[in-house]
């Protein structure tokens, strides 16, 4: 519904009598450099399919993908690797039912899409797709493994495909 | 966990003039300037200022949501400031607070003695809300896995309390009656009739989260005109007093989870202390809350005010936050009712302080108030202002 506000300032008279508008497409190419620690965290996925974090030597957090400083003990570098498993526990998830159009590629996606935070078993908190995307189905407090890109890694979110559930 | 040094003003400031747009979902009749220009017209009006009394103007939207680098320079024309200093500020959701605050702090500070704040969002220009706010994620992980704010973390967290079954009730009835307070609001995007029923049958947005539980996509424009005492108190009748405002910032969305337990209440934790409010129901009337969708009012409710989400669901079921309650949240429709991102949370503080100045309109609530809460948030900000009506 196209609404026609009138303030008091500017009477309906002044007005167009049609609002036009210029339509414009912009692009935005970027290549985003992952940075010292994620340099490294993304070779390991692409070369040896192993996930690695990095702990704060201060509160020993760990962060995965790793992070530069630990932002609870404020610019604390963190040069310690712990190496991760690919499964651990589900501890949240979402299941996304609302179609948008992602960012990075520009189109949107089928829905529905889930993803989760899994407690990797060595400790680290790991965000990541989840499939399949059904409330009925996932479960906080289930195991789940990561299926990996057999063919062709980059070094890339998408070395993972997502993570599965562990059947018993 | 408040990690804030003490901060000195060197003297009080009072906010002397309001001036809001009506918010809709599509304005196609005006451009991005003259929707700047409604509200800061009617501020100035609001005031009895001209542009020529002004020292300086701050203004701010969500960055990237106008497509346009430096949308400053050309928003200059929107509230006529020729040749008066100009600065943006933005900070996502929080950026309406963020830009009133930087007014504030420029008048606090001693050097400029009256400042225009001025914030808008126009998001039927930009296609796509939930792709800007994904874009705010780490470009190297988090957007693979966000779907921005419309997110349902907080239910779970929410559901380790209570159950969805008895919480969704109390939620869906929660709705219907700030659907009831925003058809008051002259000002308010979504003006709707709902029945508990329609909530609660209404599709998914991310499981749990509703289609009716979410804020809509405004577009609109707010604007305050703060001045130091001396010269609120000449320019306003009855200016309303800004007591304190408390901001903090934690890394936003994606990987590491959201840390808005510890953000939210180190707000009000520091703002209770330095304030002397131990018990903030009784000693503030009124509060105007930055409520992304219902749940997030329910868990940040609870946060900011030191409860459980079991005993704010109790308070919400026996209707103590309605406008016509004990202590009023949102009386405007809040958030939920009306979301032009870049503004938003600056519409909570304007809101607050018409109510503190008692002439907010038909959605005045009924009992009087002496002092509001106003709280701000977006990404990885949160920000709470405590507004009074007196300067003791």
């Amino acid at each position: 519904m196209v609404t026609r506000e009138v303030t008091a300032a500017r009477k309906l008279e002044e007005r167009a009598p049609e609002y036009l508008f210029v339509r414009t497409r912009a692009l935005l190419p970027m290549r985003y450099d992952a940075g010292i620690y994620r340099s490294r965290f993304f070779v390991e996925l692409r070369d040896h399919k192993k996930i690695w974090a990095n702990k704060c030597p201060s509160c020993g957090r760990l962060f995965c993908p790793p992070e530069a400083a630990c932002y609870f003990c404020h610019g604390v570098e963190m040069p310690e690797w712990v190496e991760q498993a690919d499964e651990g526990v589900l501890q949240l998830f979402q299941v996304v039912y609302f179609p948008f159009t992602n960012p990075m590629t520009g189109v949107a996606e089928p829905v529905p899409w889930a993803h989760g935070n899994i407690l990797l078993d060595g400790g680290a908190p790991f965000h990541h797709r989840l499939v399949p995307a059904d409330e009925k189905v996932l479960k906080v407090g289930d195991r789940y493994k990561a299926v990996w890109k057999e063919e062709g890694r980059t070094g890339h979110f998408w070395d993972i495909l997502y993570f599965k559930k562990v059947e018993k | 966990m408040v990690f804030l040094p003490e901060v000195r003003w060197n003297r009080r400031v009072g906010i002397v003039g309001v001036g809001q747009t009506h918010h809709r979902s599509r304005r196609p009749d005006v451009n991005q300037v003259e929707l700047i220009n409604e509200a800061a017209r009617e501020a100035l009006e609001d005031a009895g200022l001209t542009p020529k009394d002004l020292a300086m103007v701050v203004q701010g939207n969500m960055p990237g949501f106008e497509g346009v680098h430096e949308p400053d320079l050309w928003h200059v024309e929107g509230y006529g400031g020729y040749l008066v200093p100009g600065i943006r500020v933005t900070l996502g959701g929080t950026t309406g607070g963020e830009v009133a605050e930087t007014a504030l702090q420029l008048c606090a500070s001693g050097v400029y003695d009256v400042v225009m704040a001025l914030a808008y969002e126009k998001q039927d220009e930009i296609d796509q809300t939930t792709s800007g706010i994904v874009n705010v994620s780490n470009p190297t992980w988090g957007k693979w896995v966000s779907s921005g704010a419309v997110s349902s973390t907080h239910i779970f967290d929410i559901m380790k309390e209570v159950s969805l079954e008895v919480a969704e009730k109390i939620i869906a009835k929660r709705r219907v009656e700030i659907a009831e307070a925003a058809s008051l609001n002259p000002k308010a995007h979504l003006k709707i009739k709902l029945t508990i029923e329609e909530v609660m049958n209404s599709p998914y947005l991310v499981y749990p989260l509703r289609y009716l539980h979410m804020c809509p996509q405004s577009c609109g424009a707010c604007c305050l005109i703060v001045a130091s005492e001396e010269k609120a108190k000449k320019i306003a009748k009855k200016p309303v007093w800004v007591k304190d405002v408390i901001h903090v910032s934690i890394p936003g969305y994606g990987e590491g989870g959201q840390q808005g337990k510890p953000m939210h209440e180190s707000c009000s934790e520091k703002l209770f202390k330095r304030n002397n409010i131990t018990d903030p129901m009784k000693q503030v009337d009124l509060f105007e809350l930055y409520d992304p969708d219902v749940w997030r009012q329910l868990q940040y409710a609870s946060w900011f005010l030191f409860k459980s989400y079991k005993e704010t669901l109790e308070l919400m079921e026996k209707g103590v936050f309605a406008r016509t309650g004990a202590f009023p949240i949102n009386p405007s429709g809040g958030t939920v009712s009306t979301n032009s991102i870049g503004c938003t949370s600056m519409v909570r503080v304007a809101e607050a302080a018409l109510q503190v100045r008692g002439n907010a309109g038909p959605h005045q609530v009924t009992k009087e108030v002496k002092k509001a809460l106003a709280s701000c948030f977006g990404g990885g900000g949160s920000m709470l202002w405590l507004l009074s009506k007196t300067l003791d």
